[in-house]
């Protein structure tokens, strides 16, 4: 329950808009109001004054009510609407089978072969790999700490932008040994063909790992966004809730 | 009439999770449809989303499309590899799985990308008859 419940009752009942736009403009309001607050608090005034400073502080006039309907109506970027569109259990469990099809096919995959020609640019990918891992456990952690809503909604670029890492050091990394290995071929042509073929090797297994870890950051930000929508949703049914 | 079956078990086992994205983008489409034809388009977020989620299933059908690609030419290498170019068939096996496999992805983007954009186009057409 937050301390500013009726005030946020009073302004969601001021914007007509959609459940999902009108949870995430209440969260953002919430999240300044409790900043103000603690600014406030630690001034010296105490707690009452401080709450009232902060709800005169933040300007609620028509106008500004008005900007920030428009910026997280109009103006929200693709993620964010994907982050915010509802996820019907059907496409839930589409989504755990692909993940469950990759990881039956990894506990069944004997053949260690493929990883012996992996090439040096596997370990930044790794890294890469490491830190969603990371990434994810914390998250997972600070959504039962019951952590600021717009923190969580905020982090949810990290694993977009750890997949679009990966592919890039894949991508990157298969142009640069490509390279490596033509000149290495012109410099000596009777051994053009192994040389050719153990490239294109380390290549493609170094790229399908770069994938794997893309598709992995896709999946982490699926679930991260459905729990984030989720949480948001709920504390805009707190601030409404109280009359 | 064997054509196809054949072509999509050419593409490899990553041709499963790729009819399993096209099963799901079929179910959007025919949500989609439902909101704007059955129930008038009244319902704007549901149909928001489901535009959305179209180029969400659309760009992850791509990726595991150049996922099959590139396990399929590592297939093709390694039969090159082990036995020189004595071993066309194994050749053959690694890019046809590499080939298929990307081309399958892509086809399910633009399938996606296509429904996309006349679906939307239907909605925002909705909207302004309504204005």
């Amino acid at each position: 329950m937050s301390r500013f419940n009726v005030f946020l009752h009073r302004t969601g009942e001021r914007l007509a808009l959609p459940k999902a736009t009108r949870s995430l403009i209440l969260v953002e309001i919430a999240s300044d109001l409790e900043e103000l607050f603690n600014h406030y608090v630690q001034q010296g005034l105490s707690e009452e004054e401080a709450a009232a400073r902060a709800e005169e502080k933040v300007d609620m006039s028509d106008e500004a009510l008005a900007e920030l309907v428009r910026i997280h109506s109009d103006a929200r970027s693709w993620t964010d609407r994907i982050a915010r569109r509802v996820q019907p259990l059907w496409e839930r469990l589409a989504l755990a089978l692909i993940v469950l099809f990759f990881v039956a096919s990894a506990a069944l995959e004997s053949d260690a072969r493929p990883f012996t020609y992996l090439t040096g640019f596997i370990w930044p990918i790794l890294a890469i790999f490491l830190v969603l891992l990371f990434f994810f456990i914390v998250q997972m952690a600070r959504f039962s700490d019951h952590e600021s809503p717009r923190r969580l909604h905020d982090s949810l670029a990290t694993p977009l932008f750890l997949g679009t890492a990966s592919l890039v050091v894949g991508f990157a990394g298969t142009g640069i040994e490509l390279y490596r290995t033509f000149k290495r071929m012109a410099f000596s042509p009777e051994h053009a063909a192994p040389m050719f073929s153990r490239a294109v090797l380390g290549c493609t297994a170094t790229l399908a790992v770069a994938l794997l870890v893309a598709l992995a950051a896709g999946v982490a930000w699926f679930v991260l966004a459905g729990r984030v929508a989720k949480i948001e949703d709920q504390a805009a049914q707190v601030y409404m809730g109280v009359k | 009439m064997m054509v196809f079956p054949r072509i999509f078990m050419e593409g490899g086992p990553l041709m499963f999770p790729l009819v399993l994205i096209t099963l799901v983008i079929w179910g959007i489409v025919l949500r989609t449809l439902w909101h704007l034809f059955v129930r008038g388009g009244s319902n704007a977020q549901v149909i928001q989303s489901c535009l959305d989620g179209l180029l969400f299933w659309g760009a992850f059908a791509v990726i595991i499309g150049i996922l099959g690609s590139a396990v399929g030419y590592h297939k093709a290498m390694a039969a090159v590899v082990k036995r020189g170019l004595a071993n066309p068939p194994a050749i053959w096996i690694g890019s046809a799985e590499g080939l298929v496999s990307s081309i399958a992805g892509l086809l399910v983007l633009a399938g996606a990308g296509a429904c996309w954009y006349l679906l939307r186009w239907q909605f925002l057409k909705g909207r302004h008859i309504a204005r």
